[in-house]
């Protein structure tokens, strides 16, 4: 390719930078110091192969701009390409214009390189003086290295650097022979594992042993332990045997006591105690029982009780009259009165008859009380008595009128007579009238006063008449008439039992008298009436309530003294009854409690039976005595249980027998010498056993010990880590082999197809720099040495070069390799960065030559800042000054 | 019927140790070393609380090769804890522990039964009624070749549940299995329930029921072959004889390998950031202690600074700082750096120049593993220690081709550097 133009948006000191006047052939670009040659040719290089990983080798621009730019160039097909790169990721980003359009095949990219990687461009084309100049400082074979790698096209990069390399990473892992490498190392390790492995292992074989010698050492104990334990149980036997001798001394003089004692019976616990209760009880009941009946100072007996009741009497018939008894003691001084009562009106009656007698005397001698009293219609008596009288008088008066006017008559007769009948029928219109009125009939009176007006003044009319013949007869009839009427009052008294020459004042005197009586009578009547209605039904009823008191026959003489007896009685009949209820009362309590003490009574002789009954006895003593006994049988054998137990206590239970049978058998002494004997046996055994107690006891730890230090998973996992690491060395030292195989059958295939062509290109361009000094160069296959030939045919090791030729040796073997790879691919631009600077002017005009024929139908940039440069080309260059 | 309730775990291997690791470290032991009998512990605890009714093992309790008295010692004492439960367990032996490997002193605990190198049925019984007949064999050394499996037969009269404890390989049994092969064929038909199978150190459900074949794998995992979660079965049996059996992870620690790609990273801190993360890599992933292989692969600008030498060594010392002092660690045990420059080596290769040979040589033997043996045995004939070629086993393909690769990164890594 052909650069025909850089353009660079920013790209360390460069911004909106362009180079367009590149071309075929030479070009020198001429710059001052710091013009920017070096970062022109790193645009040139990361442009075409990429920017580098670390990101402060990318030379930022420092003016502004993108960073990166655009290389335009001919391909050897005369097309245009356009290389666009800016900084990124991966190299950065890339556009490729090919044939005028934007490519989108990346692969041609590389294509228009030649295939042509970033080392071998950096390496082989684009070589500076730094580069050059550090030749100066490495060792002679780094130098032969490095012209042997630029051979090889691998720029400065040492084939020989990195077998030696290798080779040194790979003695740190393993070396013949060695001891501190890693693979010995590790195996040192792995040994030392083994080994506590092995030992380990050798715990479990040593285990076995151990526990199988335990396991003998515990039977071996436990047969020891067997027989110490038959040894310490029969001396603590026989201790407890001794213990228990004079318990067995004692049980067997109680047996013989026994033997002689009936059997113990089961009877009634305290009996004793039980039957003393019982007989006390039975006295204090029967005292009781004494006392209940004959008494005592405070109380009187039952007997005497009753008799006291039956003592006392009284009247049942008198207490069940208590109304009765009630009503005469109520009414008894009622009655005092009443008959007092009684008595006085009959005085009072008496005294009334003697005053009727006399009245009755007054009015006839004749007359009874009872006709006097039965004497009735007086006023009617009265009146006709009157009406008698008046007629009479009337007669009389008329009488003696009709002889005064019989006289008159003589003198005059006439109108008297009337005149006298007018007046008496008058009077007796008055006198009715006037009953009238007094009977409160004033209208009747005045009806009747008006009627005898009427009737008086109608009769003076008739008496005018033959008078005296008239007065004559008048008189006799009046005579008669007075005779008759006479007769009729007389008769009329007679009647009623009254004289018949009585007056009529005689007559109402004796009315008056008969009324008297009557009244007196009344009032006899009255009283007798008392007397008889309230008084004596009182006294009579009084009477009989108390006759039915009495009893039948009795004659009562006085009520009441009577009454008060009955009344008397009875209340002494009621303390009586009283008294009697409470005695009863008392009796009946008493009998209660008798009859209480006799059952409690009863029931303490029951009790005492069956306490005798239970011991078969029928008296108290005979109880006491035998219960003694058996409580001295019960006492004996406590005794001997309490002697046994003082045994079992020492022995354990259910082998008193057994002890007794063997102390039957047994003296003393010969057990005390048994028991000493025992004590050494144990004493001995004991210390047997604590020695093997503790034999196995290390035994044990021991076999603890091994268990606990029997892991193997951490020391193995030591060895297999370990086993690991020396596989994962041996990988890498093989890995480091391997490289170093390939690297080195490479290079002897690479040698042998590639290197005789370069070297032959690279010495033809030698000899001309060097003007024939130098012919050949040669590359030793096995020693990888470089010699040079002179035209003599003498070698010269590159060690043997001045600086200069060194430095031609390497810009010829650069060419040699570039034409050699570019017969294959496509040319690249040769970069060349102030080569010429410590070449003489002959070798540098040749150099130059050299140059300038290689750049036929290629580019070559040679960058410098000496002018002289130019010297050294004979026209036909290019030059394209930078930041002039 | 009552319920059932039981534990099947096997490949207990009690105190072994860890294989593989890439560092020795004392702290890291003190972790790891109990981390079996952990596991189991946490077994035992498991049928403490679920108050299960028995625990069968089916085999490989421990590594008779490794003569470790602790591993019986401490295996019977867990029984006793068991035993005191009133829980009973009924174990086979398998090929690392076989009958004649156990200490004859050992005392089994009551409500332990070991069974013996022939066939037998043991009835578990639970409120008076026959309820489990267990059927096992023990391997009385550690080769058994005939196929056991065939001999299990059901009960004539059998218990409600039939179960079977079985040491052996299953799959195409080949004549040269050592381990009592045999073939899912044999045994689908038989009338068992549940097989309880041993020996394969991987869970594996191989049938899920009529009957249940279960690997139930090794309780705690012992190398970073020995991945996942680890742990037993809880195997329930309702009173209608459904049986239901779910995986308890019991492991102190997990194994894991994971591969953390840091294509278009260029921090390392990104890396750092992933490996603090395990979980996003593992899974199941559960909460537990850890023991991480990373291996870290991409095109990644990290490539040289990766390979550059104690640069891994200072990263796995910085994350591994302090994780031994928490409860749950994670640790890593290796990062491996399978990285790839930041270049196209595709492009390298098609270039003329010496890297590309190198790829085109190393890409034969790439292609062609006797070309490589031959290459490997012809290298390894530098080494000269007899002692390290007795320790060293052989490498294995994959491990030839891992050690072809780096070399050959590591010659890129060298051929290709950057600009200096």
């Amino acid at each position: 390719m052909i650069i025909k133009n850089i353009n660079i948006d920013g790209f360390g000191v460069f911004n909106d930078f362009s180079l367009d006047e590149l071309d075929e052939g030479v070009n020198v670009i001429m710059g001052d110091n710091e013009a920017g040659k070096s970062t022109l040719l790193k645009f040139l290089r990361f442009t075409l192969f990429g920017y580098p990983t670390r990101k402060y080798k990318r030379m930022y621009p420092l003016n502004g701009g993108e960073h990166g730019g655009r290389i335009t160039g001919n391909i050897s097909s005369e097309q245009e390409v356009v290389f666009e790169r800016y900084e990124g990721a991966s190299g950065g980003d890339i556009k490729l214009y090919y044939d005028g359009k934007e490519s989108e095949n990346k692969n041609q990219w590389y294509q228009f390189l030649g295939n042509a990687d970033k080392e071998l461009y950096k390496n082989v084309y684009a070589f500076s003086l730094d580069e050059l100049n550090s030749l100066e400082s490495l060792s002679e074979s780094g130098v032969e290295d490095k012209i042997f790698s630029v051979g090889l096209g691998l720029g400065d990069t040492s084939i020989g650097e990195i077998e030696s390399d290798i080779t040194e990473r790979n003695e740190e892992i393993y070396k013949q022979r060695g001891s501190v490498q890693k693979i010995p190392e590790t195996l040192d390790k792995i040994q030392k594992q083994k080994e506590k492995i092995s030992k380990i292992e050798d715990n479990l074989p040593y285990y076995e042993k151990l526990t199988s010698e335990i396991e003998s050492i515990e039977a071996e104990v436990e047969k020891l332990d067997e027989k110490l334990k038959y040894n310490r149980a029969e001396k603590s036997k026989l201790e407890k045997s001794l213990q228990c001798y004079e318990h067995y001394v004692k049980i067997n003089k109680i047996k013989e006591k026994l033997d002689e004692l009936p059997e113990a019976k089961d009877y009634p616990e305290n009996g004793i105690s039980q039957l003393d209760k019982l007989e006390e009880k039975q006295q204090e009941y029967k005292e009781k029982l004494q006392e209940l009946k004959t008494g005592t100072q405070e109380d009187i007996g039952i007997e005497e009780l009753q008799k006291k009741i039956d003592e006392i009497e009284y009247s049942k018939k008198l207490l069940e009259q208590k109304d009765k008894i009630e009503y005469i003691k109520k009414n008894i001084e009622k009655y005092k009165q009443t008959k007092q009562d009684i008595k006085d009106d009959e005085q009072k009656i008496k005294n009334i008859d003697s005053q009727i007698r006399q009245e009755l005397i007054k009015i006839g001698n004749d007359w009874a009380e009872e006709e006097a009293n039965s004497f009735s219609d007086i006023e009617l008596h009265k009146s006709k008595i009157k009406e008698f009288s008046d007629k009479l008088d009337s007669l009389k008066e008329e009488k003696r009128d009709i002889k005064a006017d019989l006289n008159a008559i003589r003198k005059q007769q006439s109108s008297v007579d009337g005149k006298n009948i007018a007046l008496a029928t008058s009077v007796i219109f008055v006198i009715a009238s006037a009953g009238a009125f007094y009977y409160s009939l004033p209208v009747l009176g005045a009806i009747l006063f008006a009627t005898a007006a009427v009737i008086f003044g109608g009769r003076s009319y008739f008496f005018k008449q033959d008078l005296e013949s008239k007065y004559q007869e008048q008189l006799q009839q009046l005579e008669e008439q007075q005779q008759n009427t006479r007769q009729d009052y007389e008769n009329y008294l007679q009647k009623l039992n009254l004289s018949g020459s009585l007056s009529a004042e005689a007559v109402f005197d004796i009315f008056r008298n008969i009324q008297q009586v009557k009244q007196i009578i009344n009032e006899k009547e009255q009283i007798k009436q008392k007397q008889e209605v309230q008084r004596k039904p009182f006294v009579d009823e009084f009477e009989s309530v108390v006759q039915e008191l009495a009893d039948d026959k009795e004659e009562i003489d006085n009520i009441e003294i009577f009454v008060n007896k009955t009344l008397s009685d009875f209340e002494t009949s009621q303390k009586k009854k009283q008294k009697k209820e409470d005695l009863e009362k008392q009796l009946q309590r008493r009998e209660r409690e008798l009859q209480t003490t006799e059952s409690k009574l009863e029931n303490v002789e029951k009790q005492i039976k069956q306490l005798l009954d239970s011991t078969d006895v029928e008296k108290t003593q005979e109880f006491r005595k035998k219960y003694k006994q058996n409580e001295q049988v019960k006492q004996l054998q406590e005794e001997k249980s309490r002697a046994v137990e003082t045994i079992e206590n020492i022995i354990g239970t259910g082998k008193v027998e057994k002890i007794i049978g063997f102390l039957d058998d047994k003296d003393k002494q010969g057990i005390e010498s048994r028991i000493v004997e025992l004590e050494n046996k144990i004493e001995e055994k004991e210390q047997e056993l604590k020695q093997k107690n503790s034999q196995l006891g290390e035994k044990k730890n021991e076999r603890e010990t091994i268990a606990g230090e029997s892991e193997m998973a951490e020391i193995k996992t030591e060895l297999e880590t370990q086993k690991q690491k020396l596989r994962n060395h041996y990988k890498n030292w093989l890995k480091g082999k391997v490289a170093l195989k390939v690297l080195s059958n490479v290079r002897e295939k690479y040698e042998q197809e590639k290197q005789p062509e370069v070297i032959k290109k690279s010495s033809k361009y030698f000899s001309k720099i060097t003007e024939d000094k130098y012919e050949r160069i040669n590359v030793s296959l096995d020693d990888k040495e470089v010699t040079v030939f002179d035209s003599s045919g003498k070698t010269k090791k590159i060690a043997e070069l001045s600086r200069g030729t060194k430095e031609q040796l390497l810009i010829s073997l650069r060419l040699g390799f570039i034409d050699e790879y570019e017969t294959e691919s496509e040319p690249l631009p040769v970069v060349m960065d102030d080569v010429f600077v410590n070449f003489d002017p002959t070798r540098a005009n040749r150099t130059a030559q050299v140059v300038q024929e290689f750049s036929q139908g290629r580019q070559v940039l040679i960058f410098t800042c000496h002018p002289s440069t130019l010297d050294h080309f004979e026209g036909g260059v290019n030059l394209v000054e930078l930041g002039g | 019927m009552p319920k059932i309730k039981f534990i099947h775990t096997a490949d207990l291997h009690l105190d072994t140790p860890f294989t593989g690791l890439s560092e020795w470290n004392e702290d890291l032991a003190d972790r790891l070393k109990d981390a079996t009998f952990s596991s189991f512990q946490n077994i035992i605890d498991l049928a403490i609380r679920e108050n299960i009714d028995f625990l069968v093992i089916s085999g490989d309790i421990f590594d008779s090769e490794d003569q470790s008295l602790s591993a019986q010692r401490k295996f019977i004492s867990e029984l006793k804890r068991l035993s005191n439960q009133n829980i009973s367990t009924y174990f086979i032996c398998g090929n690392h522990d076989p009958l004649n490997s156990w200490l004859d002193s050992l005392d089994l605990p009551d409500s332990v039964y070991r069974f013996g190198s022939k066939l037998e049925k043991k009835t578990y019984k639970k409120d008076g009624e026959d309820m489990v007949d267990i059927h096992g064999v023990s391997f009385a050394n550690s080769v058994v070749e005939e196929n056991l499996a065939q001999e299990y037969e059901v009960a004539n009269d059998p218990a409600t549940v039939s179960i079977a404890l079985l040491h052996g390989t299953l799959g195409t049994s080949s004549e040269h299995e050592n381990y009592a092969p045999f073939s899912m064929d044999d045994i689908a038909a038989k009338k068992f329930d549940y097989w309880a199978l041993g020996h394969i150190h991987k869970k594996e459900v191989a049938r899920e029921s009529g009957p249940a074949v279960v690997y139930s794998g090794n309780p705690q995992g012992r190398d970073f072959g020995e991945t996942g979660s680890k742990g037993c079965f809880l195997v329930e049996i309702d009173g209608q004889n459904n049986l239901d059996y779910n995986f308890k992870p019991t492991q102190e620690v997990r194994f894991e390998r994971i591969e953390i790609d840091l294509s278009d990273t260029e921090k390392l801190n990104d890396l750092l950031e992933k490996i603090e993360q395990p979980e996003q890599f593992i899974d199941n992933y559960t909460d537990t202690s850890y023991m991480l292989r990373i291996t870290i692969t991409g095109r990644t600008a990290l490539h040289h600074k990766l390979n550059q030498p104690g640069e891994i060594d200072q990263l796995m010392q910085d994350l591994n700082a302090g994780q031994l002092e928490k409860n749950q660690f994670t640790w890593i045990d290796s990062i491996k750096v399978k990285t790839k420059p930041d270049i196209d080596l595709q492009q390298v290769k098609k270039g003329d120049n010496f890297p590309a040979e190198v790829l085109r040589y190393v890409q034969d033997f790439e292609q062609d593993d006797q070309k490589l043996d031959e290459l490997v045995e012809e290298v390894r004939g530098d080494l000269k220690s007899s002692k390290a070629k007795k320790e060293l086993k052989k490498l294995t393909q994959e491990e030839k081709q891992e050690i072809l690769n780096d070399s050959k990164m590591l010659l890129l890594d060298k051929l290709l550097t950057e600009e200096s």
